[in-house]
């Protein structure tokens, strides 16, 4: 090769450029070695200042129905032990300076004689029950003493992702205190499904234990992205780190926040109601075919037919009956909806208000 | 000297593309731990141990877990949960199906940890292998939460039954002080908790780093409180193993003396056997040979390796020492002038 | 500037000659395949890798299938997976045996009947397919020989029916969305009955999993989850679970395809007795050949080293029988054996294994014809295929009389699976002939 090129030319220097570029690129250190202070202890670390461990005595505790035991509690008798509730503290996110902490609602059912809280500082302080909220198993608790825990100045609110997880496969971390003074937890999973509970909750495989069960769950970038709770709740098993792991989303936990920090429980929401009788599984996949539109709903109101097909509702698809249940139930009384019918060869947009389910008599 | 700069200039510009790119590759998501499982599955092995001495069926196997070979002549470390003190008829299984029949050396029952020695480490080796591959310890201290941990081993008779060492994956969840007995575990202290799943049969196996190195004892304790693996950290181990290393291999010491020699104790009488001598080197030169046994160095009697590796550290390149052995079953006297490093 | 020369025009091409190999360089070297490099626990590489699995959970949800078997009191709940565009879907034998019908929703709940296509109760495997038009989501099979322990996967399936119901609040409606787990592959030809040479996986699989899909990170699936081993017996997974590998199922497939709703059989190579492995030697000796056997007609011969089967190498009975189990009846499996020093391979037949099985429940009918009453038929059975039905009464079983049930099972110890025979019937008062393929058991 002609050898003519110049190192001080202009095209020499974008080759010193580049040079210097990719020389620093093969130089770059790779993974850190172990021993050092791996990326995900400082993820465990990063929640440090708000994850508290929590110590609940009983005088009694709620009885686990027989049908959520694995083989509906017919275990041999030593086995029956992994279906109690074990002794051990649980974990509580602190929420606000004040000292309100939440956790699972599940950690604190029972006939409860007292509760008490370690901080992050170290420090041990009693604390009481605030509020509940039962649907998405979330209770706040405040630890008594002075107004303000922490000074004005030293106080940030928890790391709160601006959303949860959209899809499955993001990677998630549970961060639990365990009994151990100054030390967390940490076990690492994946999002299993979004949408659970109406979506209000996430599933994870990430190994959730009675112990780190009420702590956050984080995305890699240290936020966290929901509550972890339901065990023992739903299925008891879950517990047993079977895979089977949920968290209340942190969109659910910022709507419910407001009222449980105002000393009020979470009522269960009215059931939105659209007011159609549809039939149940049709294959066909066409829609949800309305057979008798309840007089004075909101579907009557927004001019559904008999004979109508609902095929989008809120932009969704419906295949079929099921599914139009799912995203009505996704809402709330008074939402306003857009859904679209077939009838005949015409398709229709129609608006409405949703309305409350009526009490059965 | 113009013309050869650009050359070379270009040269390295080619070379530092060819580094950037490997660097950029390598950083690339990995399919996973195929190349750890591959560089450190053979040197965790499958133990089983019948209480019926006459029967040595499969049938007969009355209980079965998982060890870990240390050194390349085949000590093994695992559990008394799985070779309890008085054990005889233990079998270790080997990568390719291979059984060979080992002795127990020490028990330490606090520490849960049992010590074993292949009886005839050749018999184990795989075809054209001279030696047996093994773990190496790493250090439990320098972990942190979150650091990725493979536990490995025989889950339900997986080795003896389909010659499969079983690996799975977790990280280190935390440190848990372990303060009552648990099943068959009697370990009391501190331990490591992992999200690597363990399972019956992979008690006395190893708990390892990204690296491969092995930072735990896989003890099974689950209890209601502790859902998840634990094992004992290493750092807890490594002076009880120690005394009973059975291998050394000079080029492998941080000695500031070289003889190019090897060594095994054969544990039958506490022999030291030289193992292997490097040709060329100071020992070779010196007239030792294969298969002598070590008796005496410099006068001091020499019982086992820990014994021989102290002498030898001790020791200063250029100095003569006198070494007596045994060959053919007489005694002769080797005068080794030890070599240095730089 | 100072350059600047007549050479200056010839300078610049090389420059940008030179600049273009370079790039060319560094791009083609991204697509050098990697040497695996383990991922340690650096944010960004597991940045990337979440990357690669959310993108591989998003081309495999659409093709999974929640599927439903009504049992008549309940139904039998599990996963299933589309490898199709015309709707075929496995699953495993026992999330759907035993079922009058089967449904199926797709994730988002699209909801389809669906048809039993085969089924292969020894390897736990199921094909069904699913009524509908238009093209289905579909994912392919990938290679499950080349899965290697240590290797990343992922699971979708429907464990304790977190998808398919509302566990949260009774009553209210499911959001058809399959649980994605994952973890690494634990061990490969792991040998049980029935699940002969599966694939073991550390992830979270539980009941409700069965007949997903096991998906490794280029979105391929290479296994069906079917089966747990758990600690204590407690029934929830604790990291040990089984899956049918994908090869397997490949050779089953057009088995699958023709069955007619029936049953496949496995093979076995009739006639062949192997021993325990001999110390030294890698292979299992042939310690006997029946004469006039399949085993003989292939070529076998007692005192053979069998080294290799199907390419793999066989050490251990446990070994030879696992690998046979992944082949049906009906297919051929090279043999690779050592004969006196020398090295041949043979292309062994395999044929159905076990008894003939027929499907009928005989029951004493009061009659003036002599023969064996038809108490009831089997579901999916070759008597219920053969059109055979309750209050039949057998005859004739290939132009032997059969007087009693003694008889019958006498005329079928002589026969094996697959077989064909005619049977002669007496309905109602009429006789009538029926040709049956024999199945196995």
């Amino acid at each position: 090769m002609a050898a003519s090129i110049s190192p001080t030319g202009q095209c020499g220097r974008g080759f010193l450029l580049l040079f210097a570029l990719s020389f620093a690129i093969t130089l770059s250190p790779s993974s850190p070695a172990a021993g050092e202070p791996g990326a995900l202890s400082a993820i465990a670390d990063g929640l440090s200042a708000w994850v508290v461990a929590i110590k609940v005595d009983r005088s009694k505790d709620i009885e686990i129905p027989r049908s959520r035991l694995p083989f509906n509690g017919r275990v041999s008798p030593e086995s029956q032990g992994y279906f109690k509730r074990p002794k051990g503290s649980v974990t509580g996110l602190l929420v606000d300076r004040r000292g309100y902490i939440l956790t699972s609602n599940y950690n604190l059912l029972g006939t409860i004689r007292s509760i008490a809280v370690r901080l992050p500082s170290g420090e041990e302080r009693k604390a009481r029950v605030v509020a509940r909220d039962q649907l998405d198993d979330l209770a706040l608790i405040k630890v008594e003493g002075d107004a303000d825990l922490v000074e004005k100045k030293s106080w940030r609110d928890p790391p709160w992702a601006k959303t949860s997880p959209s899809s499955a496969g993001s990677f998630v971390f549970a961060i639990g205190r365990g009994s151990a003074p100054g030390r967390l937890n940490l076990t690492e999973g994946i999002i299993s499904a979004v949408g659970r509970n109406s979506s209000r909750a996430m599933q994870t495989d990430a190994k959730l234990n009675y112990g780190n069960v009420g702590g956050p769950l984080v995305d890699l970038d240290g936020k966290v992205i929901g509550l972890s709770g339901f065990v023992g709740h739903t299925y008891n098993q879950w517990g047993l780190n079977s895979g089977i792991g949920f968290a209340t989303t942190v969109e659910t936990i910022r709507m419910v926040l407001p009222r449980l920090l105002a000393g009020k429980d979470f009522e269960l929401p009215p059931r939105p109601f659209l007011g159609i009788q549809s039939e149940p599984d049709s294959p066909g996949n066409d829609g949800a075919p309305v057979v008798e539109v309840v007089p004075d709903s909101s579907a009557a109101s927004a001019g559904v037919k008999s004979k109508d097909v609902i095929i989008r509702f809120n932009g969704e698809d419906v295949p079929n009956f099921n599914r139009l249940k799912f995203l009505i139930f996704s809402c709330k009384v008074g939402d306003k909806v857009e859904f679209v019918v077939r009838r005949g060869e015409k398709e229709i947009a129609l608006s409405g208000v949703l309305g409350k389910f009526p009490e059965r008599r | 000297m113009r013309l050869f700069v650009p050359r070379i200039f270009a040269l390295l510009l080619i070379l530092s593309a060819l580094g950037a790119g490997r660097r950029l590759a390598a950083d690339e998501p990995a399919s996973g731990y195929t190349g750890l499982y591959d560089r450190i599955s053979r040197a965790v092995v499958g133990i089983t141990r019948s209480d019926y001495p006459r029967e040595r069926s499969r049938s007969s196997i009355t209980h079965f877990g998982t060890g870990t070979l240390l050194d390349p002549v085949g000590l093994v470390l695992t559990s008394p949960t799985v070779v309890p003190e008085g054990s005889r008829n233990i079998d270790v299984y080997l990568h390719g199906g291979r059984v060979a029949p080992a002795v127990l050396i020490k028990v330490y029952p606090d520490k849960e940890v049992s010590l074993l020695q292949l009886k005839d480490f050749r018999r184990a080796l795989p075809p054209g292998k001279k030696r047996l591959e093994y773990l190496r310890l790493g250090s439990s201290a320098a972990l942190s939460v979150g650091d990725p941990l493979f536990s490995l081993g025989n889950a339900f008779g997986s080795i003896q039954s389909d010659d499969q060492v079983v690996m799975a994956a977790g990280v280190l969840s935390g440190i848990v002080e372990l303060k009552e007995k648990h099943l068959e575990s009697v370990y009391i202290g501190r331990a490591l908790e992992s999200t690597a799943a363990l399972n019956n049969g992979m008690d006395g196996g190893p708990l390892v780093d990204a690296r491969g190195r092995m930072v735990g004892l896989l003890i099974l304790n689950f209890s209601q409180e502790r859902w998840l693996g634990t094992a004992i950290p290493i750092d807890e181990l490594k002076q009880l193993i120690e005394p009973h290393r059975s291998w050394f291999d000079d080029s492998l010491e941080r000695a500031s003396s070289l003889a190019g020699l090897e060594l095994m104790n054969s544990h039958e009488g506490g022999k030291i056997t030289v193992l292997r001598v490097s040709p060329g080197g100071a020992a070779a030169s010196a007239g030792l040979r294969r298969g002598d046994v070590l008796r005496k160095f410099n006068g001091r009697k020499i019982e086992s390796v820990p014994d021989f590796r102290e002498v030898f550290h001790a020791a200063r390149p250029g100095e003569q020492v006198r070494l007596e052995v045994v060959r053919d079953k007489t005694a002769i006297f080797i005068n080794l002038t030890l070599w240095g490093r730089f | 500037m100072k350059y600047m020369t007549r050479r200056e025009p010839q300078r610049l091409q090389l420059s940008v000659a030179a600049l273009r190999v370079f790039l060319a360089l560094l791009v083609s070297l991204s697509f050098v395949p990697r040497a695996p490099a383990e991922t340690f626990d650096q944010v960004s590489a597991l940045r990337a890798l979440e990357k690669r699995v959310k993108s591989v959970v998003a081309n495999c949800k659409p093709a999974f299938v929640f599927i439903k078997g009504d049992q008549g009191a309940g139904y039998s709940s599990g996963s299933g997976f589309c490898i199709s565009p015309d709707g075929y879907v496995l699953t495993n034998d026992h999330v759907i045996a035993g079922a009058r019908s089967v449904v199926a929703y797709m994730t988002g709940g699209r909801y389809f009947k669906a048809v039993v296509v085969g089924k292969d109760p020894g390897g736990d495997v199921a094909l069904l397919k699913l009524e509908g038009k238009g093209k289905f989501p579909f994912v392919k099979l990938g290679d499950s020989q080349a899965v290697r322990p240590g290797q990343r996967v992922l699971a979708l399936g429907d464990p304790f029916l977190t998808g398919s119901e509302n566990v949260f609040v009774p009553g209210a409606p499911a959001n058809f969305e399959p649980a994605v787990s994952m973890g690494i592959v634990s061990a490969v030809h792991r040998y049980s009955e029935t699940y002969n040479d599966a694939i073991q996986v550390d992830l979270a699989v539980n009941r409700g999993n069965s007949g997903g899909p096991l998906i490794t990170l280029d979105g391929k699936v290479v296994g069906i989850n079917g089966k747990i081993e758990t600690r204590f017996a407690l029934g929830i997974n604790t990291g040990v679970g089984y899956a049918v590998p994908s090869n397997q199922i490949s050779r089953f497939m057009k088995h699958l395809e023709a069955a007619e709703g029936g049953a496949v059989l496995h093979g076995k190579i009739e006639g062949l007795e192997v021993g325990e492995r001999a110390d030294e030697k890698a292979g299992l000796p042939v310690v006997g050949v029946r004469p006039g056997s399949p085993a003989a007609a292939s070529g076998f011969r007692a005192g053979d080293l069998l080294e290799r089967l199907g390419g793999l190498p066989v050490r251990t009975r446990t070994r030879y029988k696992g690998i046979l189990g992944t082949y049906p009846a009906g297919d051929t499996v090279a043999a690779e054996i050592l004969r006196a020093g020398e090295k041949l391979t043979l292309k062994a037949v395999l044929v159905a294994g076990g008894k003939a099985h027929l499907g009928l429940i005989p029951r004493t009918i009061e009659s003036d014809v002599a023969g064996v009453g038809v108490g009831s038929v089997v579901r999916s059975s070759p008597a219920q295929r053969a059109g055979i039905k309750e209050g039949d009464i057998v005859t004739m079983f290939d132009g032997q009389p059969v007087t009693s049930t003694t008889e019958l099972k006498r005329v079928m110890n002589q026969r094996r699976p697959g077989d064909t025979v005619v049977l002669r019937l007496s309905r109602a008062g009429a006789d009538l002939e029926l040709k049956v393929t024999l199945g196995g058991k």
